[in-house]
């Protein structure tokens, strides 16, 4: 099981590109790219998860960890993320850390 | 509750309790459950119990065990049976480590209502667990941990 990162500077927001599955295993990855990040500063994360398979509780704890470094006006969106990986979100009560959007095209 | 019965032996994978046998442990419950399952939810809900379960065996896994003692197994066994006068697909999950009851009967729960600022960063794990299959136990049995994740079958 792997995990493929692309993480990417905008004047705006900072996109980080998912690929594969976020799990005990690879979430260390997430978990670094995020720590490269001044989350301290951070307005806008975006994670744009349409081509993850599968995520765990380690990928909710790296999608958490971000959110309580970022200032507490921020927004930590999740694009695009499959049925399950909503529903483990919502049960979890983290949508009240995540915003969740169906397509990248609906942000601006 | 009272045991399964019969059970049949489907499938099964043993390998050391390390990082290194992650890959393999995961393709193995993935394409095996993909087999007796499906490709939908109860596939991924199989797959979260298990990783989360098997998150907590490798990575508090004592990295010193001493001299005399075995080094850390796991053992994946697909059985399937009928439990509560339902057919089920039973993943078992045994490891030869200390005897460690995560008491699974009782339920966890997650505050949704603390400001997420607050929010523990540990925890989810065994609330997904038992979120996710349809039942879960856990029995020191034969000198292992024994977890047997029950799904419902059609």
């Amino acid at each position: 099981m792997s995990l493929t990162i692309e993480s990417i500077s905008h004047p705006s927001h900072h996109l980080i590109n998912l690929s594969g599955e976020v799990d005990t295993k690879t979430a260390t990855s997430l978990m670094d790219a995020l720590a490269e990040l001044e989350l301290a500063g951070l307005l806008e994360l975006r994670i744009d998860m349409a081509d993850v398979a599968f995520l765990s509780s380690a990928g909710l704890r790296a999608l958490l960890f971000a959110k309580q470094k970022m200032p507490y006006e921020s927004r930590l969106v999740v694009i695009g993320a499959n049925t399950a990986i909503v529903e483990v979100i919502t049960k979890t009560g983290l949508t009240e850390a995540v915003t969740l959007v169906a397509d990248i095209s609906l942000l601006s | 509750m009272g045991e399964p019965e019969p059970m049949t032996p489907l499938a099964s994978l043993d390998r050391a309790a390390v990082m290194e046998s992650w890959d393999e442990i995961q393709a193995f419950v993935a394409e095996r459950g993909e087999q007796l399952l499906g490709s939908g939810p109860a596939l991924y809900k199989l797959r979260l119990a298990t990783e989360e379960l098997l998150s907590n065996v490798i990575r508090y896994a004592p990295s010193d065990r001493a001299g005399t003692q075995a080094p850390l197994h796991l053992w994946l066994t697909f059985l399937q049976g009928e439990f509560q006068g339902k057919p089920a697909l039973i993943l078992q999950l045994e490891d030869n480590g200390p005897a460690f009851d995560p008491q699974l009967e009782r339920e966890r729960q997650i505050d949704t209502t603390q400001p997420i600022q607050e929010r523990p960063i540990g925890g989810l794990g065994l609330f997904l667990v038992q979120q996710s299959v349809d039942h879960v136990d856990y029995a020191w049995s034969n000198q292992r941990n024994r977890y047997r994740l029950f799904m419902w079958l059609p």
